[in-house]
């Protein structure tokens, strides 16, 4: 396991430490929200290609349906600017602590769009808008090592709550969690009662998007989705 | 099935006693990974596997544990066969402690004997050499088989260990089969075992584990025919469809999914209202509806 927050520019962790501002802010409206974690996304793509993934190289890019038209689409964009090959993957994921046991919390994938990849792919980049338990992600890793090997592994948020990464790799092998190499603007450490990271990213993803309750956004198709679905079909 | 005077009256005082003390311990649910809890999961792989392929509902096969008798860890009792089993997840023999497996053995076979109940019974131990040393070692007097399970606390080493049920996983999976999908339906089917009542039907417990994160887990029962009138609409929006264990899978442009219910139900009812009467043109809007918008 190797934190990257290292690699990453004094210029892009400056602007990420100020756009990460205004998703914090409460007062901060919807469409404010939404071209903010854009930014964030395209930033984390930047602090990617500038330092570790090259141009005409493979990437598959994961992302939960809620990030897909915000942090998604920014990090794609960068990463394309970039002359990377990118391949995304869009992952619903059905969220629930089963039958009420703390042991038991899991987040299956029920619905996904997936682009084809090539035999050899040399990065797979996860992203997620905040890495706190680290249920979704592990889920999203898993259901996305049954189809490939990549060479790296990158978990990149723009925030992670202190401890996110032992969390995650409870479940993987040493071997593989050892080559998970995380990318992030920030490291809170304080997580309410309610299960909020404070300053995190100013609250609940879902409704800070305005994409309603973590039910509702299972009902969502993101237009990045759609879009890139029809130009393959 | 056994209750505390029938105990007295057949096995005596000492042994209803015993018994009743036994029966106080109740599921450990606490963490869900251990080697009974998994035994109990997997036997329930099985036999919903086995149910799904014969057409049956389930509501004939019960599955229990921590009853009242001298054999509780497991009984799963199936209209064609009752089978009790004993677990011993570390070193243990037939004669040791005040109350050794073998006498819970010859207890349990006098009740059943006694009620006219056919049992078969087995002894479950997770290492292969303690197998083997048990069978040798089995006391003539008592007919039960030594069975070894294969056992890891992290799900990934379970399965590997034991390849058949990753097998019976994939025989009852909505899902296509792949590592994740088994490791979740093995999650969930452990986390639906410990939070099942001591006594429950096949048919109740898929239900149960049916009502967790997913879909993930069938329910019993014969499978279910869309109608004709929205399979042809779907896949004259380009939708490539097909039921699967009574939920809708779909793919289209890239994305594949399943239905967040299950055919049969007043939401598929609703959803197949909807396809018939809005005839909907965008595919899209058809997935948003089979996830419940």
């Amino acid at each position: 396991m190797t934190f990257r927050t290292a690699s990453i520019d004094t210029a892009i962790m400056n602007a990420a430490g100020k756009t990460l501002a205004v998703v914090q802010s409460k007062s901060t409206p919807v469409s404010a929200y939404r071209a903010a974690m854009r930014q964030l996304g395209e930033y984390l793509g930047e602090a990617l290609t500038r330092s570790e993934i090259r141009a005409g190289e493979v990437v598959c890019l994961g992302m939960t349906v809620e990030d897909a038209d915000f942090l998604g689409a920014g990090a794609l964009k960068s990463l394309e600017q970039a002359g990377v090959k990118v391949s995304v993957a869009c992952l619903w994921n059905d969220r629930g602590n089963a039958f009420d046991l703390d042991w038991a919390d899991m987040a299956p994938v029920v619905q996904e769009y997936r682009e084809p990849l090539p035999g050899k792919v040399d990065h797979l980049v996860v992203l997620k808008s905040v890495i706190s338990g680290a249920c979704v992600v592990r889920s999203n890793l898993e259901h996305l090592f049954d189809d490939i090997q990549p060479v790296r592994v990158h978990v990149a948020a723009p925030v992670m709550l202190q401890g996110a990464e032992v969390r995650l790799e409870r479940g993987f092998s040493k071997e593989l969690a050892g080559r998970f190499e995380y990318w992030t603007f920030e490291v809170d450490t304080v997580r309410t009662a309610e299960g909020e990271i404070v300053p995190g990213i100013g609250g609940e993803i879902y409704e800070r998007l305005g994409l309603g309750t973590q039910q509702s956004k299972n009902a969502f198709v993101p237009d990045l989705v759609k879009q890139r679905g029809q130009m393959a079909a | 099935m056994y209750d505390a005077n029938l105990i007295k009256q057949i096995c005596g005082d000492n042994a209803a006693t015993y018994a009743r003390n036994k029966n106080r311990g109740g599921r450990n649910n606490a963490q869900g990974s251990t080697f009974e809890n998994y035994y109990a999961a997997a036997r329930a792989a099985h036999e919903l596997a086995s149910a799904l392929e014969r057409d049956d509902d389930g509501t004939a096969t019960h599955l229990e544990s921590q009853q009242l008798c001298f054999v509780d860890d497991l009984i799963i009792d199936k209209p064609d066969e009752r089978r009790l089993s004993q677990l011993k997840s570390g070193a243990t023999s037939w004669t040791a402690g005040d109350h050794p497996i073998a006498d819970d053995f010859r207890l349990q076979k006098q009740l059943d004997l006694a009620l006219a109940i056919a049992a078969s019974y087995e002894l479950v131990v997770a290492d292969a050499d303690q197998r083997d040393a048990l069978a040798a070692a089995r006391p003539d007097d008592i007919d039960v088989d030594v069975v070894r399970f294969a056992y890891a606390p992290e799900v990934d080493d379970f399965l590997a260990e034991n390849p058949e049920l990753a097998a019976a996983i994939d025989r009852i999976s909505i899902h296509d089969p792949k590592p994740s999908v088994r490791k979740a339906v093995f999650r969930t089917l452990v986390g639906a075992w410990v939070t099942s009542p001591e006594r429950t039907t096949l048919a109740a417990f898929a239900e149960w584990a049916a009502t967790g994160p997913g879909p993930l887990i069938p329910t019993l029962g014969p499978e279910y025919a869309l109608p004709t009138e929205v399979q042809d609409h779907l896949a004259g929006l380009g939708m490539d469809i097909e039921i699967r264990k009574k939920h809708l899978c779909y793919r289209f442009a890239g994305m594949l999914g399943y239905s967040a219910f299950r055919a049969g139900t007043p939401e598929f009812s609703e959803f197949e209202r909807f396809v018939v009467q809005q005839k909907p043109t965008d595919a899209y809007v058809v997935i948003a509806a089979l996830r419940g918008a």
